[in-house]
Parts: structure tokens; C-alpha cells; sequence
């Protein structure tokens, strides 16, 4: 086992407690409804919160206000 | 007037710049003293992968020509790593499996500079595809530091490293996925940054990790790095990860100092494992900007940090063995084996696992960002935790101990790609053995404007950027 395994091992322990199920991403009603139908609710933005979408509006979301004006 | 020294490829980027501006030099003048040196040192240093000296002279001849408002890098010859798409040249990617690709694309980053007057006169020699900190490969051969050349430069991109401390280019382009551009900055004494994600376009860029690539300079002052990357950051339509944030202003607060300013020292994972002296060299420069006025905090990191190092690595392979799975099982005797067997490893990465490693970015992101810049405006770390080995004890290939050693020498950089962030790279002086030893700042994303003020406070104190390496111990590299 390398190295990179080892830690991964150790870090999926607390991976694997994640539970995207409490996220709105699979909430049935939402999943359901047609997909116009969510992007008219969502004004027209990101509809698909995946995580590595998740990821990009946040680290946007963050960049100072100064920088984003 | 800009005195100039009597190569013109000793002034910095912003000086010759500054100097074309003015029709002090002629773009030729510079061009042919700059392919003089990447032809003379490229080749003692395997650090040219190609360069056209007729065509680099005709755009030099055409810069002359060009009006005053040409761009700020008017008529300044750059060379960068071959991985930058322009239509009709070669882009070889350090490999066999890409020898005589002719993309049909410019790359996003190359039109910037080239709408700024740059010239692109050379291709650089890099890790195969960009995969491997060390900088070493067995296709176009291991690239030598000019600090030494029997030491590795890091990787991935290790022409653009060598080729900017030796002075024979003003600036180069790198890509940094796990430390690219910072790794090869510090180990060959320039200044290297990696942007947040999505502040300059990877549109025509040789792709390797889509949620980790980044698109940054290597120069050899702050200054000149925050000239390229005023140039290089915006968006780009046609890059899909792009942000639509403006540019910073890289080069209006550059002299700000640090007077006031909160910088954190991380408590846990960047300085496990360093060795003593580098540990000192990073005590010393903390002390110089506490000197310089800043306030130095202890911040405590997420304990998850540290396995961002492992993450990196591993969203990097699965994301390239699905870019090269047709090569891999078509191609294998082109590859490298160290390049081939970390690929062919990202090939059975469950698709679980590789969704879990994606998705504690985001929550790893909001948590550093509450714990560091929630106290502090930037955090400063090493570079790298251990002296930047020679080529031979650091060519470890596929074999035992590869897994270990790349994990050693990206310690301090994958954590960064990992949240994202910007992260700076400057040079701090050098180890009892004469090789560089380099610092990082870590900012909030998209402030690199801060990281620049910061950095260039750090070297107004200690000016390591005027050390030049001596071409004449290069003898034996070549």
C-alpha cells in the first residue's frame, strides 16, 4: 500500500459520512419537475447544484468584493 | 530613461518592457540577445524543446514597426512550455505520443499576450503531459537547474523554470495542476504563480486534470509576474471554467507593503517533515516581514488538509487516465513509465471514490477559508519541506518509493490546488548546498493582487531576485 492509499483510506472514514441524500441535489420533487420548469424557478443561473459545481459558485462566492466590482 | 545592462536580457520583464516602450532598445536587439541564450543555454540545459530564430526575428522586425500603443509587452520575446496551442506550430506536450501534433487552436493564454504585443519565440521542454513535480522525463530527457546542474528544476514545467533564472527569457508561461508552476519556480529561484481557479483561460492548453489545471507565470521578479498575469487574467468565453470576475490590480498596490497587514503561519501539515535548515530559512523570512511591519498569527488548518496532498494526486490521475485511455491501451510503448504507470493507475479509480474526493473541495473550501481568512489577509508556508535533491537520487521512475517521493516534494503545493486558491511562490535565498529555497503565500480566491504586494515586499527586503546562476559550471550538463 502507497502512501496516497494509506491517507485516502483515512480520509474516505470521514468521506463516506457525507450525505449528499439531506442536499437538495436528489430531493424527488425537484428531480420530478421538468427541466424548463427549474430554470424559470432558478432565474435562469445554475440549476445543477452537483458538487464541483457547488465548488465553483463558492469559491466565487468568496473572491473579495472589492475584486468582483 | 531605464538603465539597461549591457545584455539585454539581464534587465527584468518590466524593465525591458518599459525600455521597447520608449524605443530605448529595438525588439530585435532583444530578441536576438534572448535566442542568443535559448539556444546557447537551452541546449546546455535541455531546456528548448524548439525555436524558430527567422520567424522570432520577423515579429521582433514587426514590433519595431508597430505603432506606441502595441500592448504593454510590446515587442518583449517570451518563450513558454509546450503545451500552449498555436495554430500550425508544434505542441509536443514533452511526449512521443504528441511528437508532430499541429493543433488548429490558439490557446486563451497565448492570445492575451499576443494582444498585450508579446512575442512567442521558443517552446520550452516540460514533464510529459505535464505529469510529474519533479521535472524529470524520459522522453525529451531530464531538464538541469541551472543552480546545478546535476539537481532537478521540479515540474512540471521545468524549460520554463530553467530558462527564466538562466535569463534567457523575460517570462514563460507554465500550467500548475499540483504545483507546477511553483514547484519549478522554487526550485530554480524565480517567482511563480498559481492562479485561482478560473482566473486565466485553459482554453487551448494541453488539458490533464479539468477541475485541477491552471494557467500561470514564471518570472523572475514579483513585478514582472504581476505584468504577465495583468495581462493574462479575465474571462474567456471560450473556456467554460472561466470566471466572469475582472482582473485584479496587480501593479497599482505592488509597493503597498505589509505595515498592518495579518500574515498566518499554519500550525498543522506544511511544516511536517521539513528538513532543519529550510525550517530556519522560513523562520527568517517571517522574521523579515514581521521587520517589515506585518503581524504574524498562528492559524489552525482543517485536520483534513492533510490528506489534500493524496486527493490531488488522485483526481489528477483519474481525470488524465480519462483523457488518455485510448493512447494508454493503444500507445503504451510511448509513454514513460512513471508517466504511464500513475495514468494507468487512474484507470481503476472507482468513480465513488473519485465523486467523494470532489466533493470534500467544497466543504475543505468554506472550512479553510472560516479558519484562515477569518483571521488573517495571507498565509505563508515553505514551498517545499525538503532541498531540492539531485536528478539521479530524485529519478525514482515507477519504482518503489516513486508514490512517496512525489507526495514529498508536492507537501506544500497540492493542498492549494486542492482548495483552489491562489498561491505565490518567491524565492528566499539558498540552502548550505547552493540551491534555492522559495516561500508561498496563500490568498483568498482571486485576490493574487495580495499575494503580489505581499511577495514584493518580501523581496524589496531581500532582493534574491538580483542572484544569477553561472553558465560556466553548466559545462558538464550538456
Amino acid at each position: 500500500m502507497t502512501a496516497d492509499d494509506d491517507a485516502l483510506a483515512h480520509w474516505l472514514k470521514s468521506v463516506q459520512a457525507t450525505n449528499l441524500g439531506a442536499r437538495d441535489v436528489l430531493n424527488p420533487a425537484r428531480a420530478s419537475q421538468p427541466i424548463g420548469n427549474i430554470v424559470k424557478a432558478a432565474g435562469g443561473g445554475q440549476v445543477f447544484d452537483t458538487e464541483p459545481a457547488r465548488y465553483f459558485k463558492l469559491l466565487r462566492d468568496l473572491a473579495k468584493t472589492d475584486e468582483v466590482a | 530613461m531605464t538603465k539597461l545592462p549591457s545584455n539585454p536580457c539581464d534587465a527584468s520583464l518590466t524593465e525591458i518592457a518599459t525600455a521597447l516602450a520608449s524605443r530605448q532598445i529595438s525588439s530585435v536587439e532583444v530578441t536576438e540577445a534572448s535566442c542568443v541564450r535559448l539556444q546557447t543555454y537551452g541546449r546546455a540545459l535541455n531546456a528548448v524543446a524548439g525555436i524558430d530564430v527567422d520567424d522570432a526575428c520577423a515579429q521582433a522586425s514587426n514590433a519595431d514597426r508597430s505603432s506606441n500603443d502595441a500592448g504593454v509587452l510590446a515587442g518583449v520575446p517570451l518563450a513558454h512550455k509546450d503545451m500552449f496551442y498555436r495554430p500550425g506550430r508544434l505542441s509536443e506536450c514533452g511526449s512521443k505520443v504528441r511528437a508532430g501534433f499541429l493543433p488548429v487552436t490558439l490557446s486563451g493564454a497565448l492570445k492575451k499576450l499576443d494582444q498585450a504585443g508579446a512575442l512567442d519565440v521558443a517552446r520550452l521542454n516540460m514533464a510529459e503531459f505535464a505529469f510529474g513535480v519533479t521535472g524529470h522525463n524520459e522522453i525529451t530527457g531530464n531538464v538541469h537547474n541551472p543552480w546545478n546542474p546535476d539537481h532537478m528544476t521540479g515540474g512540471s514545467s521545468s524549460g520554463s523554470g530553467a530558462m527564466v533564472a538562466a535569463r534567457a527569457t523575460f517570462g514563460a508561461l507554465g500550467s500548475d495542476t499540483g504545483g507546477s508552476v511553483r514547484l519549478p519556480a522554487a526550485c530554480c529561484g524565480v517567482v511563480g504563480m498559481k492562479v485561482t481557479m478560473g482566473r486565466v483561460s485553459r482554453y487551448g492548453a494541453m488539458p490533464l486534470s479539468h477541475t485541477l489545471d491552471t494557467i500561470g507565470p514564471l518570472t523572475r521578479t514579483v513585478a514582472d509576474n504581476a505584468l504577465m498575469l495583468s495581462v493574462l487574467a479575465g474571462h474567456d468565453p471560450d473556456d467554460a471554467s472561466s470566471a466572469d470576475i475582472p482582473g485584479g490590480d496587480y501593479l497599482g498596490n505592488l509597493e503597498g507593503g505589509v505595515k498592518g497587514m495579518k500574515i498566518g503561519l499554519p500550525t498543522s501539515h506544511f511544516m511536517d517533515g521539513i528538513t532543519s535548515e529550510l525550517g530556519d530559512r522560513f523562520q527568517a523570512a517571517v522574521d523579515v516581514l514581521k521587520s517589515a511591519g506585518a503581524e504574524i498569527v498562528d492559524v489552525d488548518l482543517p485536520d483534513a488538509i492533510q490528506h489534500t496532498n493524496a486527493l490531488t494526486s488522485l483526481i489528477t490521475a483519474t481525470e488524465g487516465a480519462a483523457l488518455h485511455q485510448h493512447w494508454l491501451e493503444t500507445k503504451r510503448e510511448e509513454y514513460g513509465a512513471q508517466t504511464f504507470g500513475r495514468l494507468a493507475g487512474g484507470l481503476s479509480t472507482p468513480a465513488t471514490r473519485y465523486i467523494q474526493a470532489l466533493n470534500l473541495r467544497t466543504e475543505l473550501l468554506a472550512e479553510f477559508n472560516e479558519m484562515v481568512f477569518g483571521h488573517v489577509d495571507v498565509l505563508m508556508t515553505p514551498m517545499m519541506i525538503m532541498d531540492v535533491p539531485t536528478i539521479e537520487e530524485s529519478d525514482v521512475r515507477a519504482g518503489p518509493g516513486a508514490g512517496e517521493l512525489l507526495s514529498k516534494v508536492g507537501h506544500c503545493s497540492r493542498p492549494v490546488n486542492f482548495l483552489g486558491l491562489p498561491g505565490l511562490s518567491v524565492p528566499s535565498g539558498f540552502t548550505k548546498s547552493g540551491l534555492p529555497s522559495s516561500i508561498q503565500f496563500v490568498g483568498r480566491p482571486f485576490d493574487e493582487a495580495t499575494l503580489y504586494r505581499v511577495g514584493r515586499a518580501y523581496e524589496r527586503e531581500t532582493m534574491w531576485c538580483d542572484a544569477q546562476p553561472d553558465p560556466a559550471i553548466w559545462d558538464a550538463a550538456s
